[in-house]
């Protein structure tokens, strides 16, 4: 009885395997190629240009949006402010747009960069973090830092010892800002490879945002005002220059907002369809005169254009073939049942994903391959009997059961 | 039973406890000399942003201890088909079975815990708990892949047809490849508990070999 | 008398090659049975069906009243069994195996085996793997006499062994079975000495059985006829009287159950000219040769 069970175990154990790998095999096998695009916005014409690199030529195609060619110093010309630096340098960047009088010294200042990464929001941590003083130079601190059960404590590197003092010098601030305990998100720049320090922004287990400094040497931490529920799923901190911005802060609502740094207010952007499990990129490009933000999934990108106010200029979208519509995509849900993955978009860590069963378009393969066996059974003269659960397990997983029962011989003596 | 294990794994439970402990010994011994060169501050730095993995000396060890073992106990039984004479014992052929394989995993999990024992141990004379609770989630895989590796060496031994043998072996390959999935240091923490749960999957597996070997398949 | 073992209408086929169709014996308490044949006509077959190492396409055998497919582990404890080769755990020495045997059999016999290890030359920390075959042997002997069994299952023990062991096992083991009432099966393709140990035989030949009786019968019964024939070119008809025949030139040796009389009125019947005929007595092993032929 016991050496049936054991080969129904590794029978399983087969099939788990096989469903990661005959499908990743697949996948390499039909790679659907991928378009790189770049979408551009031109403030002098409120139109997008897209941009195109060519592999095979190793150069960059342009075109407007009515899918016209562009040259290259054309489509410089069409987007000034995007293509800056290279208008600069030829000396011929406009002194105006559309009646707007351009400053090139803000240029620099006022131009920011994020890129937002679904996968960065659930990330395996340490929950350790080097807290850098903020008015100081730029190093490395002798300690780091751990926010724990009930306490802030600063454990210098070289010891290994907690730094009585100073961890008893936050705690109080903490407990006087009332932050409830333990850190539910840490999100800083732990590198001293930025322009400045701007201390961590952090939620506590009731959900209340904080953000974390160390100036000259001294705690400071201050609770940011939200709104009513207003919970956060993601933070990533600015290092624009002007320091005119804190942070962009994802809402657990997928909302996105700009936290100014003037009075810790959170402005949201009106984006309202961003969800980064299908989203897997966010970018947020902003320059003195508009912010543009664009996500793209799979097969669609969108694009929304803010001015500095973040009000609404133009929004673009572009959406391809889905992967479950294009061929490869059908036959690979109609092969396959399920499959197993090992990693999400959404998130960095390893995790047993199966995901299928969405149609039944495999009901065919299935079928085939549950007549394929039964021939092999009469083939064998085995008795039906004792097949009929393989037989059940051919027909629920298809092709990776059909392996896996016929790999671990199902005999009778 | 555990008397005839004993004395076959002997020579390679002591070889691979003092090489398991010798590696994480030697692993702490090469970061007492990086300490040297490099302020703990930015080691630990390392570790945190740059996704520094200061373990990956003994990565494949465990794999190694696991296979040896498994060499060692089941090549003996299958030379000169020597497992007729254990099948043969006046005891229930299963029992017989899983005896052998209850045994090696006592001696492993032995092996194990006392080199995670020292892994840890020492790691929080140079680190913060917080470096070795990441540490501890990112080599239990590789842990139970020595596990894997044991069952599968037993499975592979003891099965009398070679086509099989490859069979079983080349599953049991990407099996062991999967505790291998890693991308960063910790990302483990929400797929142990299943990669443990597959793990129970092979640990049975050798009653299918032996089974087969007793219905004279050749 | 009581049978320990019965075979009954035991089939096996390897792939499409079939080993014996329908094979049938029984084996009697306290008598010796031995199994012999040419290498690869079923002999480790049969003993691997007997231990339940093999599922036989068809057929069954009982030990001690159950069948082989699955021996209860009392049964198992009530067979001694001896693998070709003398196959043991060479890993251990002779005090570590006698050790890790003695805890499986509750009527474990421990001088039974230091007795018979005495006598070998080697010393308590030597490992099996490193002793001569005919070491070996005892050292698997010994433990089958220390554990005690009811029957004896032995395959193939003289292989390997020089003639002084194997005098020595098959004294001692014919001794010892006498004595003591066990019951043995043994296989051999080495038939020399073997008539001093089996009361029974079973000859096999490639995909068949061709003698089944008491050893004492078959030596009686079976016998060997020299002539000379004046054509060289005279063939004989198989499986009638004549048995087998070896011709070399104009000698003839004739293999048969029939009696002298019947061999030469059968001879005459056939118009064959023969000279100098003479029964020719045989040891176990020419009858053995002679049954089943020099190829």
């Amino acid at each position: 009885m016991l050496q049936k069970f054991s080969r129904y175990l590794l029978v399983a154990a087969a099939i788990i395997i096989l469903s990661s790998v005959i499908p990743t095999i697949y996948r390499t096998l039909f790679k659907t190629p991928y378009k790189y695009e770049s979408i551009y916005y031109s403030l002098l014409k409120d139109e997008f240009f897209k941009s195109r690199y060519d592999f095979e030529t190793s150069s960059s195609n342009y075109e407007n949006s009515k899918g016209e060619a562009l040259t290259e110093e054309e489509f410089h010309k069409a987007c000034p402010i995007e293509n800056s630096y290279f208008l600069i340098t030829k000396g011929q960047f406009p002194d105006s747009i559309n009646g707007i009088k351009i400053d090139v010294e803000k240029f620099r200042p006022e131009s920011d960069y994020a890129s937002i990464r679904s996968q960065y929001f659930e990330t395996p941590s340490y929950h350790l973090f080097p807290l850098m003083d903020s008015k100081g130079p730029l190093t490395y601190p002798q300690d780091v830092c751990r926010i724990g059960t009930n306490k802030v404590e600063f454990i210098v590197a070289e010891t290994n010892k907690v730094d009585e003092a100073k961890s008893d010098q936050y705690t109080r601030v903490f407990d006087n800002e009332e932050f409830s305990y333990p850190v539910k998100l840490l999100a800083g720049i732990p590198t001293t490879m930025k322009p400045y320090d701007n201390g961590w922004f952090i939620t506590d287990s009731k959900d209340a945002f904080y953000h974390m400094k160390m100036e000259n040497g001294k705690p400071f931490l201050k609770k940011i005002q939200t709104p009513e529920g207003f919970k956060v799923k993601y933070v990533s901190p600015s290092t624009i220059e002007s320091r005119s911005i804190h942070a962009y802060v994802i809402s657990a609502e997928n909302k996105i907002y700009v936290l100014s740094s003037l009075d810790y207010s959170l402005n949201e952007l009106p984006i309202y369809d961003y969800n980064p499990e299908r989203h897997h990129s966010l970018e947020v490009r902003k320059n003195p005169y508009f912010t543009r933000i664009s996500f793209s999934s799979f097969h669609s990108k969108k694009v929304y254009v803010l001015d500095r106010n973040y009000k609404l200029l133009n929004t673009f979208e572009e959406t391809g073939t889905p992967y479950a519509e294009m061929t490869v995509g059908k036959a690979f849900s109609a092969l396959f049942p399920f499959h197993l993955n090992f990693s999400e978009g959404h998130h960095s860590f390893v995790r047993f994903v199966f995901k299928g069963y969405k149609n039944i378009s495999w009901i065919v393969v299935n079928t085939l391959l549950v007549l394929v066996n039964i021939f092999i059974i009469i083939r064998k003269k085995s008795r039906f009997r004792n097949n009929i659960l393989d037989l059940l397990l051919v027909a629920a997983t298809g092709i990776f059961g059909f392996v896996a029962v016929n790999l671990f011989p199902n005999k009778e003596y | 039973m555990f008397y005839k294990e004993w004395i076959k794994i002997r020579l390679v439970f002591w070889l691979s406890f003092v090489v398991g402990i010798g590696i994480v010994v030697a692993m702490y011994a090469i970061i007492r000399g990086e300490l040297a060169d490099m302020p703990t501050n930015h080691y630990i730095w390392n570790m945190i942003n740059r996704n520094f993995v200061f373990f990956t000396l003994f990565k494949f060890v465990p794999l190694g201890i696991g296979t040896l073992i498994g060499i060692s106990q089941f090549i003996p039984e299958i030379t000169e088909k020597r497992l007729k004479l254990t099948l043969h014992l006046p005891l229930n052929e299963e029992k017989a079975g899983l005896q052998m394989v209850t045994f090696g995993v006592i001696s492993i999990f032995i092996i194990f815990s006392l080199m995670l024992f020292a892994f840890l141990g020492m790691g929080r004379y140079f680190f913060p708990f917080e470096v070795m609770r990441v540490a501890a989630i990112t080599v239990a895989p590789w842990f139970m892949a020595g596990f894997t590796a044991y069952f599968v060496t037993g499975i592979v031994a003891i099965e009398p047809i070679w086509k099989y043998r490859i069979a079983y072996l080349i599953i049991g390959g990407l099996f062991v490849k999967m505790y291998f999935v890693l991308w960063e240091a910790g990302s483990y923490i929400h797929a142990n508990a299943f990669f443990a749960a597959l793990l129970v999957l092979f640990s049975v597996s050798i009653l299918f070999s032996i089974y087969r070997f007793r219905k004279g398949e050749m | 008398m009581e049978n320990i073992v019965e075979c009954r209408n035991l089939t096996h086929y390897y792939g499409d090659k079939m080993v014996y169709e329908d094979l049938n014996f029984n084996i009697k308490k306290g008598s010796i049975l031995g199994l012999l044949g040419k290498n690869g006509t079923g002999k480790t077959t049969t003993i691997n069906i007997l231990n339940g190492y093999l599922t036989p396409r068809s057929g069954e055998c009982i030990i001690l009243g159950e069948n082989s497919k699955n021996l209860s582990p009392y049964v198992k404890s009530q067979i001694g069994y001896l693998i070709e080769n003398h196959v043991q755990y060479a890993f251990m020495n002779i005090y570590q195996i006698e050790k890790f045997y003695s805890g499986f059999y509750p009527n474990w016999k421990r001088d039974a085996y230091y007795d018979l290890m005495a006598k070998l030359k080697v010393t308590p920390k030597q490992k099996i793997s490193t002793m001569s075959c005919g070491q070996r042997s005892q050292v698997a002997l010994g433990l089958i006499l220390a554990q005690d069994p009811q029957l004896l299952v032995l395959d193939d023990f003289t292989m390997g062994l020089d003639p002084g062991y194997r005098r020595l096992f098959i004294d001692y083991l014919r001794n010892y079975a006498k004595a003591e009432g066990k019951t043995v099966f043994t296989t051999s393709h080495i038939i020399q000495d073997m008539e001093r140990l089996i009361d029974e035989c079973i000859v096999f030949d490639y995909n068949k059985v061709l003698v089944y009786m008491p050893v004492q019968e078959f030596m009686t019964t079976f016998k060997q006829f020299d002539f000379e024939v004046t054509n060289p070119n005279v063939e004989f008809d198989k499986g009638g009287l004549v048995e087998n025949y070896e011709k070399m030139d104009n000698s003839i040796e004739l293999f048969s159950y029939s009696t002298e009389e019947e061999v030469k009125s059968y001879l005459a019947s056939q118009g064959i000219e023969y000279s100098n005929f003479k029964q020719v007595p045989m040891t176990l092993e020419d009858a053995f040769i002679g049954l089943t032929g020099k190829y």
